[in-house]
């Protein structure tokens, strides 16, 4: 019966060029002084060599023939779904110079976005600004205007400032559609800081009825200063109302 | 990993069958000869060669990239090929009484003599395929790996899930059966 030697199956990772330089120099040295090992080595490299050169039976050309066309009909898709599956193949997997594309696009997307996000919203706070940022004369100016603009709506209506309305009596002259006219200037003014749409519209109307009044002098205006005097009436209640005053920062009321 | 190899199998795992279609294409002949090196015909070969490429595509999710993609697809392959000659015990030992099975796979009836060149080749290859049809199972997977199909002990290690250690034990174990009942020209 054959020797064993434990040191035999270390012969394979020598072949392999796995082992240390001190490793292998060990074994080597063992392999010269013991019989076993030389043999194994011996018959070792000749096997070796017989299964590296080992050829198996050549497969049938029909065989391999059929054998391809099958794989290619069952794993390769159809013209159609080949298109549609590169396609979505491109998108999700680019090659890398239309990655860097894609990448690029991205970047230059999400930027001209930040971009537009960041000029609306500096530019809604800019507005913001323009009614919080009232200055404190600004702000006194418009507080005034609350306290005598019913002192002068009353005073052109000819009621004592304490008094109901009565507006059955009113009459206004010439003068006094000029002079509130002027008024009216003020008001546009304020409003400007203020925008609110509902007094615009009755500031406009004001005007419109003034001047249709102020350039008819000599024809029946009692139609017109019917009008005058609705509207005047509409404006207290909207003063009455405070909404203009609700509207003012918190700085104005302050004031 | 090719860089090519690992945008197919992205590109497969999304869905894409035209990029598995190319591995497919890649690894077909390979996969087809090693199922051959275990089963020992082709007409089963390539039937078995199919079912791997549909189990890998099944499975391509569970390929974590940190072997190579032919490491994976050999261990498949193996462990289908295997399954098969379990499956088909009965019917290997069945062959062997016969007495052609038998000259093919037992060297000892085969002429040991020959004249031409191409019975000699054939001479060995009966030889080491009658060797690899006696030693175990693990042996024989190791030594057709290693020398058919030319991997690495390490890759044959993964694809055994085993260590390298045992590899080289199997491999060794293999080698020292051959060196008994290989007869070889010139030697």
């Amino acid at each position: 019966m054959e020797a064993k030697c434990p040191k035999t199956i270390r012969i394979i990772e020598l072949l392999e060029e796995n082992l240390s330089r001190h490793e292998r120099k060990a074994l080597e040295t063992h392999i010269e002084q013991c019989e076993t090992c030389r043999s194994f080595l011996e018959d070792f490299n000749q096997i070796d060599q017989v299964l590296t050169h080992h050829q198996r039976p050549k497969a049938p050309d029909h065989l391999i023939t059929e054998y391809h066309q099958t794989m290619n009909r069952r794993f390769m898709p159809a013209s159609r779904q080949a298109g549609r599956s590169r396609i979505r193949s491109f998108l999700l997997y680019p090659p890398p110079a239309m990655r860097f594309i894609q990448a690029t696009l991205v970047l230059f997307i999400g930027v001209s976005i930040g971009w537009i996000l960041f000029h609306k919203s500096s530019a809604g706070s800019q507005q913001h600004e323009a009614v919080v940022q009232i200055t404190p004369y600004k702000a006194l100016q418009i507080q005034t205007f609350f306290h005598e603009s019913e002192i002068w709506l009353l005073d052109m209506m000819n009621l004592p400032q304490n008094g109901d309305l009565d507006i059955q009596d009113w009459k206004m002259t010439y003068d006094e559609a000029e002079q509130l006219l002027r008024k009216i200037n003020i008001i546009r003014e304020i409003n400007d800081s203020v925008s609110d749409r509902r007094l615009q519209h009755y500031i406009n109307g004001l005007e419109i009825l003034l001047l249709e009044m102020i350039n008819g002098k000599n024809e029946d205006h009692s139609g017109i200063v019917r009008q005058i005097r609705q509207t005047i009436i509409d404006l207290d209640m909207l003063f009455r109302v405070d909404m203009l005053k609700k509207r003012l920062p918190t700085a104005a009321r302050q004031v | 990993m090719a860089f090519h190899e690992k945008r197919w199998i992205h590109k497969a795992r999304a869905g894409d069958s035209a990029a598995f279609g190319r591995l497919v294409t890649a690894y077909q002949d390979a996969i087809l000869y090693l199922i051959y090196d275990f089963v020992g015909n082709y007409e089963d070969a390539k039937d078995l060669a199919q079912d791997v490429f549909i189990k890998a595509f099944q499975r391509l999710d569970q390929f974590e990239g940190r072997s190579k993609f032919s490491t994976w697809l050999y261990r498949i392959a193996v462990n289908r090929a295997l399954d098969f000659k379990r499956q088909h015990y009965r019917e290997t030992i069945e062959d062997f009484d016969s007495p052609d099975a038998a000259r093919r796979y037992f060297a000892d009836e085969q002429p040991i003599q020959s004249v031409e060149r191409t019975l000699e080749q054939q001479e060995v290859r009966n030889q080491i395929e009658a060797c690899l049809a006696r030693v175990s199972e693990h042996q024989k997977t190791a030594v057709v790996l290693k020398y058919f199909h030319h991997q690495t002990t390490e890759e044959v290690a993964e694809i055994m899930n085993c260590s390298t250690t045992t590899v080289r034990t199997h491999l060794f174990r293999a080698i020292q059966y051959m060196r008994k009942n290989l007869i070889i020209e010139g030697a």
